[in-house]
C-alpha cells in the first residue's frame, strides 16, 4: 500500500477511535 | 401522553442508539461507496459531512426527544409552543400542534423501510441455515437469484411466493417483537448482545481477512486516497447521503429513544459518541470487506475493482463465494450471517419501537398490542418482497424511502427548529444538559447546512428520477412503489395528526 494509504489509515483511525475515546473520557469525568 | 419505560442506564441508551444506527449499510454500502469515490478522499469528505451535518441533526433529534419526552409526532407537535415567550400563554399551549405530521411521516417512512428490511433478515436467516452445508455450492450467484429468490424477468411478473423466505421473515418478526416487548426495558437488555456480538464478529472477519493472501491489495483499494475526487460533486453527494442513511436520523427513532432518557441525562456527548461509533463500525467493516475481496481477486487472478460489489450481491453472492475458499468454511458462513442478522435486528426493532411509542402516546394503545399490530401489518406487506419480483420492488421502494422520505424529513425538521423554534434556543437547552457544549456552528449547521444539503439531495434525486426511471423500471412501477407510497404516507401523516389524541 502506498504511503498515502498508510497516512489515511492512521488519520482515519485517530479521528474515529479518538472521537469515541474522547466522548467516553468526558462522560467518565462528569 | 402515556408514560414510557425509561432506559435503565446511559449505557443501554447509547448501545440502543448505536445499534439503531449501525446496520447492513455499514458493511455492504459504506466500503463500496468509499472505494468508488476516492478511498481516503471519501473518508475525508465523510468526516466533514459527519461533523457538520450528521452530528448536528442527530443532536437535534436527541435534544427535542429529551426535552419534550415523547415520540416523534408528539415532540414535533409540541415544538410550536415552546417558542420563547409562549410558555406562559396557556391558550396557545392548548392549541393543536402544527408539525405533528412531520413526525408521523418520518415514522411511516421508517415503517416502509422495516417492511423490506425484515425480508433481508429473512434471507439471512435462510443463509444461516444454508451455511452449515454450504448449500449455495460452487455457484452462489445462481443459487441466490434462481433458487432462493426465484427472481422473475420483470417487476410485474410476481412468480411464486418463496415460502422459506416467508418462514425466515416470520422468525425475524418474532425476534423483533420480542426485542421490544416491554419497550426500553427489554431493548436495554437485548442490545448488550445485538450490538456487542456483531462487533466481535466483525473483528473476527477483519482478522481472518487480513491474514489471507492478497488482503493488503484489497485494503489498498479501500484506503489509498485519490484526491482528484474532492473536486467532484458526486463525492460530496455520496458522503452526505451516506451520513444521512447511516445515522438513523430522519426516521423519528432517535427522538423516541431520547425521550426514554431519565432526568439528568446528557444529550450532546451521547450524540457525538453514537455518531463516531457508527462511523468507526463502517470504517472497520471496510477492512473486513476489502481484505476478503483482495483475497478473492488473487484467487481469480484479477484486480479488486473487478470483483467489487455492494448491497445484497456482496452479502449473498460474493461473500459466500469467498467463504467457499476458506478453511472451516461452514463456520465462517454461520458467523457471517449471524453478524448480518445481529447488525440488522437492532435497526429493525428501533424502527418499530419509534412507531409503537407514537401509537402509545397518541392513541394509548397497550404496548404489546402496538408491537404485535405493527409486526403483523409489516409481515403481511413483506410477503410482496418474498415473491419472484420481490427484489425489484425492494430496490425501488428502498430508493424512494431513502431518497425522498428521509431527505424530506431532514429538511423539514431542520427548518422547523431553525425558523420556528429557534436553533439557538435548542442549542442553549442542549448545552445546559450536556457534558459537551456546542458553539454557534451548530446553529449555523441547523439553519443553513442541513436544510441546504437535504434540499440539494432532494432536488438531485428528483431530477435523476425525472430524467430516467430509477433502475430502468417501468414508470408505472415507479409510480406505484415510489410516488404513490411517498404521497400516501404524507396523506396518512396529515390524517393521523388531525385525529384527536385519546387523552384529549
Amino acid at each position: 500500500m502506498p504511503i498515502s494509504g498508510w497516512i489515511t489509515f492512521i488519520l482515519a483511525s485517530l479521528v474515529f477511535f479518538g472521537g469515541i475515546a474522547y466522548c467516553i473520557v468526558r462522560a467518565a469525568r462528569s | 401522553m402515556a408514560q414510557h419505560t425509561l432506559w435503565e442506564s446511559r449505557r443501554a441508551f447509547v448501545l440502543a442508539s448505536i445499534g439503531s444506527a449501525i446496520g447492513l449499510g455499514n458493511v455492504w454500502r459504506f466500503p463500496y461507496i468509499c472505494y468508488k469515490f476516492g478511498g481516503g478522499a471519501f473518508l475525508f469528505a465523510y468526516v466533514i459531512a459527519l461533523v457538520l451535518i450528521g452530528i448536528p441533526l442527530l443532536a437535534l433529534e436527541f435534544a427535542i426527544g429529551y426535552k419534550l419526552k415523547g415520540s416523534a409526532p408528539y415532540s414535533l407537535g409540541k415544538l410550536r409552543y415552546n417558542l420563547v415567550g409562549y410558555e406562559e400563554n396557556e391558550e396557545r399551549m392548548q392549541r393543536k400542534g402544527k408539525f405533528e405530521w412531520i413526525g408521523w411521516f418520518a415514522l411511516l417512512v421508517s415503517f416502509g423501510i422495516v417492511t423490506y428490511y425484515a425480508v433481508i433478515m429473512g434471507w439471512a436467516t435462510n443463509y444461516l441455515v444454508y451455511s452449515f452445508k454450504l448449500s449455495w455450492g460452487s455457484d452462489p450467484r445462481s443459487f441466490f437469484y434462481q433458487h432462493v429468490l426465484e427472481l422473475s424477468d420483470g417487476i410485474f411478473n410476481f412468480g411464486r411466493i418463496q415460502w422459506p423466505i416467508v418462514l425466515g421473515l416470520a422468525v425475524s418478526w418474532i425476534w423483533i417483537v420480542l426485542s421490544i416487548w416491554k419497550g426500553a426495558k427489554t431493548v436495554g437488555k437485548v442490545v448488550y448482545v445485538t450490538v456487542v456480538l456483531p462487533w466481535l464478529l466483525l473483528l473476527v472477519f477483519v482478522i481472518r481477512g487480513l491474514t489471507l493472501p492478497g488482503a493488503m491489495e484489497g485494503v489498498k483499494y479501500y484506503l489509498t486516497p485519490r484526491f482528484e475526487f474532492l473536486l467532484n460533486p458526486a463525492l460530496w453527494h455520496a458522503a452526505i447521503s451516506q451520513v444521512f442513511f447511516s445515522l438513523s436520523v430522519g426516521f423519528g427513532i432517535m427522538i423516541a429513544y431520547a425521550s426514554f432518557l431519565p432526568p439528568g441525562s446528557d444529550v450532546l456527548n451521547n450524540a457525538f459518541l453514537v455518531a463516531f461509533s457508527d462511523a468507526a463500525t463502517a470504517y472497520v467493516g471496510g477492512f473486513a470487506v476489502f481484505s476478503a475481496l483482495g483475497y478473492y481477486a488473487r484467487i481469480l487472478g484479477t484486480t479488486v475493482d473487478k470483483v467489487m460489489k455492494s448491497g445484497p450481491e456482496l452479502a449473498f453472492v460474493t461473500y459466500p463465494t469467498i467463504i467457499n475458499h476458506l478453511p472451516l468454511a461452514p463456520l465462517f458462513g454461520v458467523l457471517f450471517f449471524l453478524m448480518l442478522l445481529t447488525l440488522a435486528v437492532d435497526s429493525a426493532f428501533s424502527m418499530v419501537e419509534g412507531s409503537a411509542a407514537a401509537l402509545i402516546d397518541k392513541f394509548h394503545f397497550p404496548r404489546k398490542k402496538a408491537n404485535i399490530g405493527i409486526a403483523v401489518v409489516a409481515f403481511v406487506i413483506g410477503i410482496l418482497y418474498t415473491t419472484g419480483a420481490g427484489l425489484y420492488w425492494l430496490d425501488l421502494v428502498d430508493h424512494f424511502m431513502n431518497n425522498f422520505g428521509l431527505f424530506v424529513v431532514a429538511l423539514l425538521e431542520s427548518l422547523v427548529i431553525a425558523y420556528v423554534y429557534g436553533a439557538e434556543n435548542l442549542r442553549n437547552y442542549a448545552n445546559s444538559v450536556s457534558e459537551l457544549k456546542v458553539g454557534r456552528w451548530w446553529s449555523l449547521s441547523i439553519t443553513a447546512l442541513v436544510p441546504a444539503a437535504s434540499f440539494v439531495l432532494l432536488i438531485y434525486s428528483f431530477r435523476q428520477v425525472l430524467l430516467k426511471p430509477y433502475g430502468g423500471y417501468p414508470r408505472v412501477a415507479e409510480i406505484l412503489g415510489g410516488w404513490l407510497l411517498v404521497i400516501g404516507f404524507l396523506v396518512i401523516a396529515f390524517v393521523l395528526s388531525r385525529r384527536k389524541s385519546k387523552e384529549a
